[in-house]
């Protein structure tokens, strides 16, 4: 009988520097990265054969979780105590009676709100938020969203009905946002028992009669600042766009200098209310970087203009970068592409290859060493 | 006890065994004494359509389903209908 042997680990992990959890197509890898973000290694390989939509390590009491899907398996949460070493899987599942529905793909987690300490969420397909109360035991389906009214005026996209963006807000455990592909964002000021369509100013992703409809926008990646009181940011399939007022209007900022509005990565400065990153790629028939030209564009003035960063990218680079596969701390910014590569920003603004040859990358998180 | 034989990433599931032997009476009965039954049936209760299922040598839709009769030193393997190019 041939050996089972999917994963590996690698010794102690380094005092001072960066965690980088990378969900690829055939599993977890987790890399170490020293504190200047220039050296790194490959430190160990979980959930082999799972393609790992979304891992995070949660910041309240160091525990992993992934959001694993797989072809035959189906969707997953996985749970790990120890760093990746070992996992256990969410079997509880509940959903409101009279209902067929199901998930189909778990593309999200995040955790609840610092008052909440075993509260988790969970996005999916096909439009589900999830809630559990027993960190991850427990998983209930979000009534509000199964049952709001404009459900019927979602469209499905290339990854699904998916909810792919939960963001509770660090100074009220009430509120919190959701993005949906294509429902557009959904703010919730009572905890999740009712959601409200915040998408004005945003386009239509597709043709349709009202230019700014209520719903059926496209959300790519949907952002809260987490020090500035009200500030949203998404990358949507019409652009990038700015909030002030915790979603009630948005602001269009990609024309100040990024060359294209399509793109999917999103990613924000923790001590910079003003500093935004994005990767453009071509149209959403393409999903590539355009010309080959991998870039990442920065604004240090909340959208009012951009530069390009890419000293130490390949070129040509003809890939591109999933939603979920770009990340950010107090140090640096992080992106992995479908190409299996993995790149952390340095010092000078100048790009690390952390990794390559890595299966293709579906989402990236940082996190530090804990002491 | 019959032997339930589990692809590998079902074994990592499982805690890293492949070799199971459980006591069951039916097919229903040996994968529901597994820690990845969730994996193997769908919430309704079926058999998963993307597996394969084999009682020694016939497959398990020939022999009964999951109601099948299974009997001590039986030998169950599962494998994964990807399993080959």
């Amino acid at each position: 009988m041939p050996s089972c042997a999917m994963g590996f680990r690698i010794g102690n992990a380094m005092a001072d520097g960066v965690r980088a959890l990378v969900g690829t197509r055939k599993g977890l890898f987790i890399l170490a990265g020293d504190e200047h973000r220039r050296e790194w290694r490959i430190d160990s390989l979980a959930l082999g054969g799972w393609a790992v939509y979304h891992a995070m390590v949660d910041p309240r009491d160091g525990v992993v979780y992934a959001a694993a899907n797989h072809l035959v398996y189906g969707p997953t949460v996985q749970r790990s105590a120890d760093d990746g070493a070992t996992w256990t899987r969410s079997t509880r599942w509940s959903f409101p009676p009279d209902t067929d529905v199901k998930l189909d793909a778990a593309w999200h987690l995040t955790s609840g709100h610092a008052s909440q300490p075993e509260t988790l969420w969970l996005g999916g397909d096909p439009g589900l938020l999830f809630r559990s109360d027993d960190s991850g035991e427990t998983w209930h389906a979000n009534t509000g969203l199964l049952t709001h009214p404009t459900r019927e005026s979602w469209i499905v996209s290339a990854g699904g009905l998916s909810l792919h963006s939960i963001q509770v807000d660090p100074a009220d455990a009430n509120r919190m946002f959701v993005a949906i592909s294509a429902a557009g964002i959904l703010r919730s000021t009572d905890a999740g028992e009712t959601w409200t369509p915040i998408n004005d100013g945003v386009l239509s992703a597709y043709p349709n009669p009202i230019t700014y409809p209520d719903v059926g926008q496209c959300p790519h990646k949907l952002l809260l600042h987490p020090a500035l009181l009200g500030r949203l940011w998404q990358q949507n399939h019409t652009g990038v766009y700015r909030s002030e007022d915790y979603g009630d209007s948005w602001t269009r900022v990609d024309p100040n200098g990024v060359p294209s509005d399509f793109g999917f990565p999103l990613m924000l400065d923790p001590a910079d209310p003003d500093a935004a990153y994005v990767i453009p790629e071509k149209s959403y028939e393409f999903h590539w970087t355009d010309g080959g030209r991998l870039g990442v564009y920065k604004t240090r003035d909340a959208g009012k203009s951009w530069q390009l960063l890419d000293d130490g990218l390949p070129s040509p680079a003809w890939t591109a970068v999933l939603r979920e596969a770009s990340a950010s701390d107090s140090q640096s910014v992080y992106f992995g592409t479908q190409s299996g590569s993995l790149f952390a920003l340095t010092e000078g603004n100048q790009w690390v290859e952390a990794a390559n040859h890595l299966p293709s990358i579906l989402s990236v998180e940082v996190t530090s060493w804990p002491k | 006890m019959a032997q339930v034989t589990l692809p590998c990433i079902l074994a990592d599931q499982a805690g890293g065994q492949r070799l199971w032997n459980v006591p069951a009476t039916t097919l229903d009965e040996a994968i529901r004494a597994l820690p990845v039954a969730d994996l193997i049936l769908t919430p309704a209760g079926r058999a998963n359509p993307w597996l394969l299922i084999f009682i020694n040598e016939d497959h398990f839709l020939q022999t009964g389903g999951l109601e099948s009769p299974v009997a001590d030193d039986d030998v169950i393997q599962i494998a994964s209908v990807l399993a080959g190019g």
